[in-house]
């Protein structure tokens, strides 16, 4: 394969692929400029093994497993495993706010979590990946990430309900229940 | 599905709503692709000058054209020797820039750095063979047997030939005979562990491990593991094994009470295949897996059931400089990593006289 002709498909790989992927790296590593970092280092690290990776699909699986690996060693290599998280504000929020406060919240816990539950929450419940997708992109067994999601999301139950926020049952997100604090 | 996993797609989802937009991402990684391809051709063209140089004058110094033609003088940065003695195909470079040849001993299994030289194993048709090559590199034939194992502190020996394991103990260039054992199965040494050994058992289709005190003369009969016994820490007493098939965990095994499992931690990403370095105090561990080297905590795995630090690295060999540094093969090249920066990864320059793959020799520690 010439040089030009690869560098044609990887420009055409990047196009369609790089949004999504800097999505998904920001939700790993929870800053946008790291996450930029993370995916130049894994597009870099694709584009030298483009050759022998061949068929597109192999392409794709190898681009998300490394960044997915980079950006779960970069989080570790800054926060090594969980970091505490500060607690919420004792202030109402206005109406409509709450929402977006909810879902501060519930961020803040999920980017708290060891590296590689949140990997999982960010691949099952983001990226909409089975089980086994997930298991296969990780390299873990499919026991492992039921494990781990199971662990997280115990995890963010705990963590919301102790900031006195948790599940509403008639909300699609997560209702705020000041009462439980006061 | 549940709230809370209803709540946390709705978060995610709404988290990346405003994804900035990067400057010419496929553009950049192809340049940062260059420099990387750029940055090895140059070490290689610098470790060649180096030599030229070296073997020319001992002077650090190559021609180059200039451009009326003429020919000038300008100074280059030898290749500093590395800071480990490595093994490549058929030699050892040595710390101090030398280059032993090991051409007449066949392809090199193992190698250690002793006090006096180097104890090398050597794999042939027959089985292995072990020598003892001094600083000058004149070698002395030791022992021979089907497998052949050297404690990490290059004194204890093991080795198996005819279904038995042979134990002794080297001094210099002497290997003496201390104690032999046999069973009714074939024997194999696989992992030396305080005073004892770990002793690979098999007998037909079944297979597994027990502990040999030689110096006490009987077995501690381990229970059967669907396993292996994949490592030990360099004082022995800590003993790694990879319990499981198709997803291993983990596992700290007690010698003295029969490999009987002391902890394990079961969610990481292990294979029976990959390959663990303990750090010479026990503290870390590296794992080798085919696409990847993860470094994990020995005294935080069992909690976090995660590694502290991955790189995606192809190594298949690694030896500890110290307590906090080791060094790799990575990619065919030599790397020197740090626990406590695990997000840096030098490059080590190794002269032209690797002609193979170039792994790192451990250091004996007594």
């Amino acid at each position: 394969m010439a040089d030009d002709s690869v560098e044609t498909e990887f420009r055409q790989f990047v196009a369609a692929r790089s949004a999504s992927l800097l999505r998904t790296a920001y939700l790993l590593v929870g800053d946008w400029s790291h996450a930029e970092d993370v995916l130049q280092t894994s597009l870099t690290k694709t584009y030298l093994a483009w050759r022998r990776l061949g068929e597109i699909e192999a392409v794709e699986g190898y681009a998300r497993r490394v960044l997915v690996t980079t950006a779960t060693s970069w989080w570790r290599r800054r926060w090594h495993g969980e970091r505490p998280t500060a607690v919420m504000p004792e202030r109402p929020a206005p109406d409509g706010a709450d929402e977006h406060i909810e879902r501060q919240a519930m961020w803040r816990h999920v980017h708290a979590l060891p590296a590689r539950q949140r990997a999982v929450l960010v691949l099952r419940f983001y990226e909409d990946l089975t089980e086994s997708e997930t298991a296969r992109v990780l390299g873990v067994s499919i026991g492992t990430v039921k494990s781990q999601c199971a662990r997280a999301l115990a995890t963010l139950r705990v963590r919301l309900a102790e900031e006195g926020v948790e599940a509403a049952g008639r909300s699609r997100t997560i209702a705020r229940v000041v009462e439980r604090r006061a | 599905m549940g709230l809370i996993e209803e709540a946390l797609r709705d978060t995610l989802a709404a988290q990346v709503g405003t994804a900035p937009v990067v400057d010419d991402p496929a553009g950049r990684a192809i340049e940062a692709a260059g420099r990387f391809r750029r940055r090895r051709a140059l070490a290689g063209v610098l470790a060649v000058a180096a030599s030229v140089a070296f073997v020319a004058g001992g002077v650090a110094v190559a021609t180059q054209p200039s451009h009326q033609g003429a020919a000038e003088r300008r100074p280059v940065a030898p290749v500093p020797p590395p800071p480990l003695d490595v093994r490549t195909g058929t030699s050892i470079l040595t710390t101090d820039g030398r280059t032993i040849s090991l051409a007449q001993r066949g392809p090199v299994a193992h190698a250690l750095r002793v006090e006096d030289g180097w104890l090398v194993t050597t794999a042939g048709p027959p089985g292995q063979a072990l020598y003892h090559i001094d600083d000058g590199g004149t070698a002395t034939w030791l022992t021979v047997g089907d497998r052949i194992l050297v404690a990490p502190d290059g004194r204890r020996v093991a080795w198996s030939a005819d279904g038995g394991v042979w134990s002794g103990e080297r001094a210099g260039q002497k290997l003496t005979t201390n104690h032999h054992t046999s069973g009714t199965g074939a024997l194999e040494p696989v992992a030396f562990a305080g005073g004892g050994l770990v002793l690979g058992t098999r007998k037909g289709t079944s297979s597994g491990y027990d502990m040999w005190y030689p110096a006490a003369g009987g077995y501690v009969p381990a229970p059967r593991t669907n396993g292996r016994v994949a490592a030990a820490t360099a004082d022995g007493t800590q003993v790694f094994a990879l319990i499981g098939s198709t997803y291993p965990c983990l596992a700290v095994l007690d010698p003295p009470l029969g490999l009987s499992m002391v902890r394990r931690a079961c969610d990481l990403s292990l294979a029976l295949d990959h390959t663990l370095v303990p750090s010479p105090d026990g503290r870390w561990l590296l794992v080798l897996a085919p696409d990847r080297i993860d470094l994990y905590d020995l005294g935080a795995v069992w909690r976090l059931q995660a590694p502290v630090a991955s790189w995606t690295v192809v190594a298949q060999h690694a030896a500890w400089l110290t307590d906090g540094q080791f060094v790799l093969n990575g990619h065919g090249e030599l790397l020197r990593g740090y626990v406590e920066t695990p997000g840096r990864l030098d490059e080590i320059a190794v002269g032209p006289e690797a002609d193979g793959d170039v792994i790192p020799i451990p250091v004996a520690r007594p």
